[in-house]
């Protein structure tokens, strides 16, 4: 068991397989050694971090992601396993913005590349097929183009 | 206030834009400057590139900026819209625009760019994509080159060394490093049998230039075919005994392995069933029956000049339960000879043209157009799922196929004649599933195709040989 504070005093205990999903938690464990002692999460508040560990509870078990090219695996299966995205996940990421977000700021921080994959393409999900002005909408976007600027963008576009 | 996307750190902008189509990146340019940037950067399209489920070729390469990738992704797009989708493909057609000669040329598309033509004094290379292409961009002369089709051949990423860099093999009816002959020999040497299969090594290269080296000469008797790739070159021969080997040859090293006729094969018309394929560590060989095809596979040597074993092995055979009247090799994702001989997980199909529904008592059948997986069952049977097939409803016709192949996408083109009959086939693997989708190919008015000489899905690019002297380029706008 290791035991987690999160940046508003919450804590955690929580089992070292699922902890260590984490590769921040995972290289403080081997800094500090077998020790009680609990380990800080400074940049992630317990509200984001429930979500967190409920990810990682979920996917426990996943194999880990293989670094791009190399292994053993034909191609069409990396591809697959690269691609699957279950009902389960579709539900997770079903929040509001701000919380996936932070979802996002979190699993970069705590370097969990799966969550963080899994969550860009969430966000992606809500990009694909939009209008640039729906974007501006949906993200509180500002157009800080001149009027010049967005003319020639526009040419600009008008090729591809 | 709210945590808003645009104070999310750029390389996390980086990886969620890696996640959209093309259209959906660059459409982005239009929303704000720090989109507009994120918007060019490399590690966006070299994601977007992993991740596309389009026909791409092999990459992301290392050497490819992001404005390439951009540039194959836009076509990409392009290319399925117009070729997968319901639309009929519109082409805009382009002549080659010179006649040729009724017979005596030999004609391919290499990676769907360059034209490669060999006439009676050499062999010419002309850029498709070029505004020009009444110049050719490379020659290499050699009255000597025999122009008969079945005679040359080529294979990219020769040695490999990436997709510009081609192995060239042509059949010379003299040899060509002695080339100067008497004239009062000259006859002798025409009629003698005297002749040579010749490896070309050429790389285009559109920054340095394209160049031509000759790479070796083979002394090559009574050869009717060559059949060339990951750098084996074999020769097949006129039939004169079941004793008697192919030779294959390793180009790099040039070391000559044997490859023994099958057992099956007793006279000169058995040989118009057979079909050799070389895959980077195996050597396929069919040879088709009347309802179904005998499949053996032969063990390639990893490094042929240290093996002392100069005489392929079969080391597994099977039966596919069709007629094959061509067949290919999907993909350049394939095993390595160990792990295919420890029967372990791998990737290995073929794209083939086969007989079906060949009624009892008589030969007429259809062709249809199968792709299959081969693994090797504990036995140590080749074993064949049929990962897909349609039929082409085109009657007894002569049947081409060519096509081009990604991990999970595979767009085909078939071209029967009488007709002619274009159909454009286009194959999906998604999980274990396999889909095909067939649709038919309208040629532009006047065009009276009488042979496919390539089809290129990466670019759209058809081309077709037009009554008997000219050479068509469709692309697809």
């Amino acid at each position: 068991m290791v035991i987690l504070i999160t940046s508003d005093n919450v804590k955690y205990v929580v089992e070292k397989d699922v902890a260590e999903l984490s590769v921040l938690v995972k290289n403080m464990l081997e800094d500090i050694g077998p020790s009680d002692e609990p380990i800080p999460l400074h940049n992630v508040t317990s509200t984001v971090f429930n979500k967190v560990l409920e990810y990682c509870i979920y996917h426990r078990n996943d194999p880990p992601p293989s670094d791009d090219d190399e292994g053993c695996a034909s191609p069409l299966h990396k591809y697959l396993a690269s691609h699957i995205c279950s009902e389960w996940d579709q539900r997770f990421f079903d929040v509001d913005q701000a919380l996936l977000f932070d979802i996002i700021l979190a699993a970069n921080y705590l370097d969990i590349k799966t969550l963080l994959d899994d969550a860009c393409k969430a966000v992606a999900h809500l990009i694909q097929g939009k209008s640039t002005e729906e974007i501006r909408g949906i993200f509180n976007i500002v157009n800080d183009f001149t009027p010049e600027e967005e003319a020639r963008v526009k040419k600009e576009n008008v090729s591809s | 206030m709210a945590f808003r996307f645009n104070d999310l750190p750029l390389d996390i902008v980086f990886e969620i834009l890696g996640n959209l189509s093309p259209e959906n990146i660059i459409r982005l340019r239009r929303v704000c400057h720090r989109l507009r940037d994120a918007s060019y950067e490399r590690s966006v399209w070299d994601k977007a590139y992993k991740h596309s489920e389009l026909l791409l070729p092999e990459g992301p390469f290392s050497s490819q900026s992001s404005s390439q990738l951009e540039a194959l992704l836009v076509r990409a797009t392009k290319v399925s819209r117009a070729w997968t989708s319901s639309r009929p493909p519109i082409l805009t057609r382009r002549r080659f625009p010179r006649a040729l000669p009724t017979y005596n040329f030999a004609a391919d598309v290499i990676s769907g760019r360059f034209l490669q033509l060999a006439e009676e004094n050499g062999i010419a290379w002309y850029d498709l994509d070029s505004s020009n292409v009444r110049d050719p961009v490379l020659t290499y002369s050699c009255p000597a080159v025999n122009t008969i089709s079945g005679y040359m051949t080529y294979q990219t990423n020769a040695n490999g060394e990436g997709p510009g860099i081609v192995w060239v093999a042509f059949m010379a009816l003299l040899p060509v490093l002695r080339m100067w002959v008497p004239r009062s020999l000259e006859s002798f040497y025409l009629f003698s049998s005297w002749a040579s299969s010749v490896v070309l090594k050429v790389a285009f290269d559109t920054k340095i230039g394209h160049s031509v080296h000759l790479h070796a000469e083979i002394a090559a008797e009574n050869v009717t075919k060559i059949i060339m790739d990951f750098d084996w070159l074999l020769t097949i021969r006129e039939f004169r005994s079941p004793n008697e080997p192919l030779n294959l040859v390793h180009i790099p090293s040039m070391t000559n392995v044997y490859v023994p006729l099958p057992e099956q094969v007793q006279v000169l018309s058995d040989l118009n069933n057979l079909n050799y394929i070389i895959s980077p560590h195996l050597l396929f060989l069919t040879v088709s029956l009347r309802d179904e095809t005998l499949v053996e596979a032969y063990a390639l040597p990893k490094k042929p000049e240290q093996s002392s074993h100069k005489r392929l092995v079969k080391s597994h055979s099977g039966i596919y339960p069709h007629a094959i009247s061509s067949i290919q090799l999907v993909g350049t994702f394939s095993p390595t000879s160990s792990a295919f001989l420890a029967c372990r997980q791998f990737q290995l199909s073929f794209l083939s043209l086969v007989y079906v529904h060949r009624s009892p008592g008589t030969w007429t059948s259809k062709i249809g157009l199968h792709m299959f997986d081969v693994t090797i069952d504990p036995a140590g049977m080749l074993l064949f799922t049929t990962q897909c097939q349609g039929t082409l409803n085109v009657g007894i016709a002569s049947t081409t196929l060519s096509f081009s192949a990604s991990r999970s996408n595979c767009l085909a083109v078939t071209h029967s004649t009488p007709g002619p009959v274009l159909l454009a086939h286009h194959i999906r693997r998604e999980g274990s599933g396999c889909t095909m989708g067939v649709k038919s190919v309208k040629l532009p008015e006047g065009l009276q195709s009488r042979d496919m000489l390539a089809f290129d899905g990466f670019r759209g690019r058809l081309c077709l040989i037009n009554g008997w002297t000219n050479i068509e380029v469709l692309d697809c706008t």
